[in-house]
Order: structure tokens, then sequence, then C-alpha cells
């Protein structure tokens, strides 16, 4: 069974023209049709408005296709109520922003045991859970900092840190590196494999090929479709430039 | 999937795998980041609700010190006038008339007509002047029995009070109240001295204790045995009211009704329009205060209510722009797992926490007030005040805060739990 089997996918934007008081539309997605199986590592590649965001969010539940199916682990989503979506959201998915999107003013291991208080996992096992994870990344000694004391990098591995709290059996990552430097977009990019290597379906969005290299397979996307299904020979590893 | 419905029921709100501590401490640490949108949200209901706590703690206190004071005139007791009830200024007159005589007073002492009267005291009273040596002082003469004394609980400072005999015997003996003792003698000696009023000299044999402020001041009375007051000073053979003391409190109502029926008989009235007398008791008194207070509080603490319903508008304002401010936070957390109900909930519980700490220092603040303001107003007004600790009020204010917040929470929380995730995190 797939992790994720999608077939003829389409988002269309329906928005109000302020002129002609017609109603516009806007195709964000006009087909999109393939399968990820478990443990890959794939990379939606395409420059901006090809439309590969609106499928990161139809993939991660936070949007729904106007039309085509999506099976995740074999189920239509149309099947899931919105709470049973917030609850696979929580414990199956994690997600990494091109923006980092970590609270204001909330140390690192708060941030980092946001997902926990929608879990089930009972409160006396957050702290560790939330250590383990922030032991991962590599920020133990950053654990009581608040994000506007870190680096780039380091917010986006504090993000990292909390896409893998619940151990998620798929992890997003939307231009995780956008925000970066080349230095720390590295380590990032290890962090992200190192995950991968461990067992986590990957998916990463990114218009860059180099970053695009890190995954084994990556979809180009262009003008709302997927254009090439590509299988990465010679895989980039990250390794090299990482550093804590 | 991002746009539904809210379907949430307080019940469900409650439901939920995150502890109650731990959501308080998350809404106490968001509202720690906005310390001074916070403290001014919460100074709105802190002045309500302790304006609250200190109209109805004042007004209990008022109307405890009130009552007091007609306690402290024995709330047994009954007085029978002359002439018709007054209804406004220009019946003052009335207090003149001559109506009740001896012969009333003498029915009304009767066992068999008035059973439940304990004390009866026959009261002449009137202006004069008294001098001893050169000094002078205008008193008001009130011409008792020495049952009075057990009605008002008098006590004597110097010498004896009045007597039976002296009542009978039309003695001529004063007993001073406390002002003019001192207008007229000074530090001197009293007891045994003489003293004119209306050409008439009265060895005084008592003095009153200083009462200061109550519904009838002794302190310028000049008691003499009401017997001597209408033969040598009035020259009148009239009474000017009669009190009666019930035996109980139970028995008021059936003493008025018996007094009133004994006064009909004696002056052979039919019609009680004709009354040409009327009774007062201390407990109509009493309650038609008591009445003046509530409403005065009530009047008051509408007022406060309506301040904390402009706080309530407030809380609600600060907590929409809140919600706009955390639209980023809101998306995240909505991604990350969170359903429209955690959302929910976590706004409510911000508002709830901002008005209920309003509400527990707008009630420590209200109470301190009213406990300094009893203690200022016992000082300076040299009153009995006591300080009540409104505790209706406090659990009045403690609820209010709670629900201003939850009410006016609501709407801003529905809202943020209504954004959908994308949306919210595009958001800049």
């Amino acid at each position: 069974m797939a992790h994720i089997d999608v077939q003829g996918l389409k988002k269309v934007y329906r928005g109000e023209d302020s002129q002609s008081k017609k109603g516009t539309e806007t195709v964000a997605l006009r087909e999109a049709t393939f399968s990820i199986e478990s443990g890959e590592f794939v990379a939606i590649m395409g420059p901006s408005g090809s439309g590969k965001s609106t499928l990161l969010h139809i993939l991660g539940f936070l949007d729904d296709p106007t039309s085509g199916t999506y099976l995740f682990e074999g189920k239509d989503v149309r099947k899931y109520t919105h709470e049973e979506a917030a609850h696979i959201r929580n414990s199956k998915m994690g997600f990494i922003f091109q923006a980092f999107n970590l609270l204001p003013k909330t140390s690192v291991l708060e941030n980092v045991k946001l997902p926990l208080l929608y879990s089930k996992v009972p409160e006396r096992e957050w702290n560790t859970r939330a250590k383990e994870a922030i032991e991962i990344v590599g920020l133990t000694s950053r654990i009581n900092h608040e994000p506007a004391e870190l680096s780039g990098g380091e917010k986006q591995r504090v993000a990292i840190a909390r896409a893998l709290v619940l151990r998620p059996t798929i992890i997003f990552a939307d231009e995780p590196t956008g925000n970066l430097d080349s230095k720390s977009g590295q380590a990032v990019m290890e962090a992200i494999q190192n995950l991968n290597d461990q067992g986590h379906t990957i998916i990463l969005i990114t218009h860059e090929t180099s970053t695009a290299e890190h995954a084994k397979r990556v979809l180009h996307v262009r003008d709302g479709a997927v254009e090439r299904d590509e299988r990465i020979q010679n895989r980039r590893q990250a390794k090299a430039g990482y550093s804590k | 999937m991002s746009e539904f419905k809210i379907d949430v029921k307080l019940k469900q709100v409650i439901q939920n795998n995150m502890t109650f501590t731990y959501t308080i401490r998350t809404a106490l640490r968001s509202l720690r980041t906005n310390k001074s949108r916070s403290f001014l949200t919460i100074l709105g209901i802190v002045i309500g609700i302790s304006s609250i706590i200190l109209i109805s703690s004042l007004g209990a206190g008022a109307q405890n010190l009130i009552l007091d004071q007609i306690q402290g005139l024995g709330s047994k007791t009954i007085v029978l006038r002359p002439g018709k009830e007054p209804e406004g200024p220009s019946d003052v007159a009335q207090i003149f008339s001559d109506s009740i005589k001896l012969q009333d007073l003498n029915a009304v002492m009767r066992k068999s007509n008035v059973p439940h009267a304990d004390n009866i005291v026959p009261v002449v009273f009137g202006a004069a002047t008294a001098s001893y040596g050169s000094e002078t002082y205008s008193v008001t003469i009130f011409g008792v029995s020495e049952s009075i004394q057990e009605i008002f609980d008098m006590e004597v400072t110097e010498g004896v009070f009045l007597t039976d005999d002296d009542v009978r015997g039309k003695s001529s003996v004063a007993v001073l109240g406390a002002t003019v003792k001192e207008e007229l003698f000074g530090d001197e000696e009293v007891i045994g001295k003489r003293v004119r009023v209306r050409n008439q000299a009265f060895r005084i044999v008592g003095v009153l204790p200083k009462k200061g402020q109550s519904l009838i001041n002794f302190d310028k009375a000049f008691l003499i045995p009401y017997t001597t007051a209408q033969e040598y000073v009035f020259g009148y053979k009239y009474l000017s009211e009669i009190i009666i003391e019930a035996d109980s409190d139970t028995t008021i109502d059936q003493t008025v009704a018996d007094i009133t029926a004994t006064m009909r008989e004696s002056h052979r009235i039919t019609d009680p329009e004709e009354d040409d007398f009327y009774i007062e008791t201390q407990a109509d008194l009493a309650k038609s205060l008591g009445t003046i207070t509530d409403v005065l509080t009530l009047f008051l603490s509408s007022v406060a209510g309506i301040s904390l319903f402009v706080a309530g508008i407030g809380i609600m304002n600060i907590m929409l722009v809140s919600v706009t401010e955390r639209t980023r936070e809101i998306g995240l957390r909505k991604a990350l797992g969170a359903t429209e109900k955690n959302i929910l909930q976590q706004f409510l519980y911000e508002a709830v926490v901002l008005t209920a700490t309003g509400g527990v220092i707008g009630i420590m603040l209200g109470i301190t007030f009213s406990f300094l303001i009893s203690v200022i107003l016992s000082q300076a007004l040299n009153v009995a005040w006591n300080f009540s600790f409104p505790i209706g009020a406090t659990i009045i204010g403690l609820i209010m805060s709670a629900f201003v917040g939850l009410v006016f929470g609501l709407y801003p929380a529905r809202k943020a739990a209504q954004k959908s995730p994308i949306e919210a995190l595009r958001y800049e």
C-alpha cells in the first residue's frame, strides 16, 4: 500500500473580482497523479506559482482538493472528519516551514512541546519527549533560549525537532532552506536526510535544484501539473557541511 | 476541510487531553507576553468588581448603622401621638394637638386593654430656657415617668434617676443631659444644685452620659416628672405623646391594634377616618430606612454593573486584536494538530484568566477600600460604623468576572477557531 496515492488532483480558487463583480477562477493545480511509498524522500520542485505549495497543503491536509482523489495510507481523505484530519496531522505528519513559524517569546523546549499539547501523549512524558527531539537536532545547549536568540539555522532545527517530536510517519518540508545561508542550509538538509534514513517519508518543496538533489526522487511541477518524475541516482549528501 | 461550521458545545470544550493547569499556564504565558495590554484590560474589570464590592459593603455598613441606632431606641417601641399622622410639612401643626389626656394614659395602662404593654411612659415636651446663676441655656424639657429609663436603657453618670415617688409627688427634681450640664455648670459639682426653668426651681438629682448622634438626642434634655411639667411648667393637662414598649417583637402588631381599639373606645370613635391620634412603631421606621439603603445600594450596584459591561466590551476588543495578531500562531497550531475546539478553548481560557485575575484583584481592592473607609468614617464621624464583609458581593463578583470573560471572550475565540490553517500561515 502506497503511503500517498493521488489521482487527477485539481485545485481551483474562486475569488471575487472587485472590478467586474464577477467571480474569478484561479487554477492553482491542474492535474496531479502520482504515488509515494513509505520511506521515500521526494522533492517537489518547480518555479514559484507552479502549484507546488498548493500540492503540499493538500497532501498535508491543510487544504482540500477541488476534485480528484487522495488516498492517505489507503483511505480516501474525504472520509475523514475535521477532527480526524487534525488528529492525523498531529500524530502522523510533521511540518517544517520556510519561515520557521516558532512561537515568539517562548523557549525552545516549549516550542518543541507544542504538538504534544494536542496529542494523546500524557503530560508527564512531554518534557522527556521534547528533550529527546532537541537532542536529535543537537540543540540541547539552547533548550531554554527564545527564538529571537537563535540563528536562522538553529531556528529551523528547532522546527525540525518540533516536526519529529511525535515520531510522524511523514514529514513535509516547505522550502526549509529558503531563509538560510548555505552553511545553515546544509545542516538542516543533513538533519532531514537523517530522518529519512531512520524511515520517515519526506516530502520536500523547493525551487532550487541543489536542494532537490538531496532527495531520492524529484517531481517536477510546472503550471499546475506534474511534468516529470525523476529518480536521483547520485544523491547529494549534506554530511560534509554539517556543524553543530 | 478547512472551513466548516463550528459546532462546539461548552461541555466538549472542557474535555481535552491537555491538563487544566497546563492550559492555565499557557494562557498566563501568552498574557505575560503582552503585559501592558493585559494590565489595561484587567484594569476595567478591577474597577467594575471593586466598585461593586465597595458599594455593597458600604451600603451594608450604612444600613447596619441606621438599624443599630433604631435598635438602640428599642425595636419594640410604639409611640402614640395626638392628632392626624403628618403627611407632609404643612401637617406639622397637628403635633400641637391636645387630644391625648391622662384618661387615655390610664386606659392604655389598663392590662385588660393592652395586655402586651411592658412599659408605658407619658411624655410632655417643650422648649424652655434653663438658668443657673448667670448661665442660661436653651433646653428641651422632657416631662416623663421613671419607666423611660427602661425603654431607652438610660443610666446616670452621677446621682440618681427620677423615681416613681417623684412622679406621684410632682417633685421639682430634674436629670440633666450631658450638654446642659456642661453649659450651665462646666466642671462644677451639680447634684443638689438648683436650676430655674420658667420661674420654677428644680433640684438636680442626676446627669445623663453623653450619647452623641442618635435619633432622639437627650444631650440637651432637661428630664423632669411629667406631672410636674404639666402642673408647674406648661400648665396644661394633655400629653405630647405616650411611649409604649411591647413585651416582645412578636406582640408589636397586637399591641398597636389594642392601643388603637382602646383609644377609639376612649374617644368614642367609630369611623377610623375620624381618629384624633396616630401610632408609629420603630419597626416601621427601620423598614422604610432599610428600603431606602437597599434601593440606593441596588442603584449604585447597577452603575458598577454597567462599568463591568463596558469592561467586557474592552475584553472583547482586546481579544479580537489578539486573534488578528496571532493569526500565524493559530495557523501553526492547527497545522500541528490543534482542532477548532483546542483553539476555541485556548482563547476562551485567556479571556477568562484575564477577567478572573481582574475579579480577584478587584475583590481584594474593594474589600481593602471598604475596610479603610469604614475605619475613616467611624473615626471622623464618631459613629459606630462597622466594617461588614461583603460575602454575597464577593461571590457575585467572582462569578460575574468569569462570566464576562466567557461571554465576551466567546466571539473572538470562535473567530480564532474558524481561521483556515493555510490562510493563517500565509498571513504576514
